[in-house]
């Protein structure tokens, strides 16, 4: 779930709680004070009635167009201890006015005449207009509560994601981090908390950047500081295997030490040419023919591979020119397909397929498909194979990477596809 | 949250309550004794036909109205805050002297029926329905 959602959910909680119970209480409040007001008026028309009664003096008409209505009788001592002497009361009044029954507020005042007798004054009034502007105040005030909530969330959510770019900002800056191509960090900010996480990320970066420099020169330093040993070692093996009084034995045992110096020679080489392609030694671009590159491997890797009897399926739609250093291009068409020969079980195909902008190098497999994470990684052999040094694959991304041009492995109908494209 | 929903609940009915049964009736000897005193002094003779007990949102207060009619009313402490005896004179003793001389300066005739104060001014209403507004220190200003 995203952070705005998370904070939107938590924040909707308490404001429908809080912005709810104060609805709940300005409905009450309004309805009551509604009622009130009318309780008012009934006060004084009764004290008036009741006084001017006591006092003997002329009462109003009934109807006096005031709607209200009233009528005074003598109630029994019984009576009075059974009801309260002053009372309010809902009830269905007939309206003279109206001819019909209607809702009215109804007060009810029990009092004593000088003589003892009690009479009980009844005076009501219609509030046919009452639930009217109930149901208004209710209407109005859930209008209120939610055109509140959609304001408030509107206005939280144009805040929040306006102070939380730049997280999203530096999210971006590091997904689109490739190391060794440090990009600067274009974040402006007022806030101190971004500001520090942008200086963090940049000298992190920084340091990264620092250490992958450092292990690149290492590889290139050591390869090459140990090209010279390597070769001395190699002729004095060499030297050795001339000497004539050596037992037969003695000789199988120089000569297979000779092949794994020669071995060793092979692999800091392949090193070496690693980390020249890395320190990006190989400026010098010319237009590269492919489908010659293509054709010249096959030739050459057939040769090698003879006794393994495979068979090439070279399917050329059309020519591939690609402005790119000639000898990087050669080394990489001639590992891919020195892989797929590797690779392949013998009297097995290799398909072939060129066409602009498009290279595609299928051999079929003798089990499932690579690990995708690792194919590219220095050293990776799958279940220790031992007649490559894994390092193939990693020259052919490194090439790519170094010629602007992609690589791609998928596993189709048991076929592993290298497809090299622009 | 429990804690909430139920000050809520007190809340919601304090509220409901306070607005509902604005009036109480009560019994003469539940009057405050101020106002006992003020009735068996001035009042000795009449009887009561209602005395009620009235909430209001801040303050409490009194009204008696006699069998004859007359109404007084008290505030909570007892002190009268209205006399009305409809057409009849007020009982001397209750209108401040110095209210009733202004008065008999203008209308040496006339009978003071009604009489109400609260902390800033006094009324009074005359028999012939004029009307007289005094301030707290009982200067005439204003005459209707």
């Amino acid at each position: 779930m995203k952070l705005i959602t998370h904070a939107i959910r938590s924040l909707i909680i308490p404001l429908l709680l809080v912005l709810g119970v104060w609805s709940i209480a300005f409905y009450l409040i309004l309805s009551d004070e509604l009622i009130d007001e009318i309780d008012d008026q009934l006060e004084i028309y009764t004290e008036r009635i009741m006084r001017q009664w006591l006092s003997g003096e002329a009462l109003p008409d009934s109807a006096d167009g005031s709607n209200n209505t009233y009528y005074i009788r003598q109630i029994t001592p019984d009576e009075v201890a059974m009801n309260k002497s002053v009372e309010y009361t809902f009830e269905n009044v007939y309206i003279h006015s109206r001819l019909e029954e209607e809702p009215a507020r109804v007060m009810h005042t029990i009092f004593k005449h000088h003589d003892g007798t009690f009479w009980k004054l009844t005076v009501m009034t219609p509030v046919y207009e009452r639930n009217e502007v109930i149901s208004t105040i209710l209407i109005a005030t859930l209008i209120l509560l939610i055109v509140m909530l959609l304001v408030i969330i509107g206005i939280f959510t144009l805040v929040f994601v306006r102070y939380t770019r730049p997280i999203y900002k530096v999210l971006h800056y590091l997904d689109s981090y490739t190391i060794g191509k440090p990009q600067p960090l274009d974040n402006k900010t007022n806030v101190t908390e971004f500001q520090q996480l942008n200086e963090s990320v940049s000298s992190c970066i920084h340091r990264i950047e620092k250490v992958y420099e450092r292990e690149r020169r290492f590889i290139g330093d050591a390869s090459h500081e140990l090209q010279t040993p390597l070769a001395v070692c190699q002729n004095r093996i060499e030297l050795m295997m001339t000497d004539d009084t050596l037992t037969e034995q003695q000789m199988v045992e120089l000569s297979k030490m000779l092949q794994t110096v020669n071995e060793l020679i092979r692999l800091n080489k392949t090193l070496l040419f690693l980390s020249k392609i890395e320190n990006n030694q190989y400026i010098e671009l010319t237009n590269v023919d492919i489908n010659t590159k293509v054709r010249y491997s096959i030739e050459m890797l057939s040769e090698v591979y003879e006794s393994k009897n495979i068979t090439i399926h070279l399917y050329e739609q059309s020519q591939w020119i690609l402005q790119a250093n000639e000898e990087l291009i050669a080394s990489l068409v001639s590992n891919l397909l020195r892989n797929a020969y590797t690779h392949s079980q013998p009297h097995a195909t290799i398909d072939i397929y060129i066409k602009e902008g498009v290279l595609c190098i299928a051999n079929t497999s003798e089990g499932e498909s690579l690990d995708t994470t690792r194919l590219f990684d220095r050293f990776y052999r799958k279940h220790g194979k031992k007649n490559s040094n894994g390092l193939g694959l990693s020259i052919v991304k490194a090439i790519c990477e170094a010629s602007h041009i992609k690589v791609n492995y998928s596993f189709k109908q048991s076929k592993h596809i290298f497809t090299v494209s622009r | 949250m429990k804690k909430f929903l139920l000050t809520l609940a007190c809340v919601l009915t304090l509220v409901t309550n306070a607005c509902a049964d604005n009036y109480q009736p009560v019994d003469r000897s539940q009057l405050p004794e101020k106002a006992q005193n003020f009735l068996t002094t001035y009042f000795p003779e009449a009887k009561i036909s209602l005395a009620r007990k009235e909430f209001d949102v801040m303050e409490l207060s009194y009204d008696v109205i006699f069998t004859d009619g007359i109404k007084v009313e008290f505030d909570r402490k007892g002190n009268w805050t209205e006399v009305d005896c409809l057409t009849h004179p007020i009982p001397s003793g209750i209108v401040p002297e110095s209210i009733n001389k202004v008065i008999s300066t203008h209308y040496p005739e006339a009978k003071i029926t009604k009489i109400e104060r609260n902390h800033r001014e006094v009324e009074v209403k005359l028999d012939n329905r004029v009307e007289f507004t005094f301030n707290k220190k009982m200067q005439l200003i204003d005459i209707d």
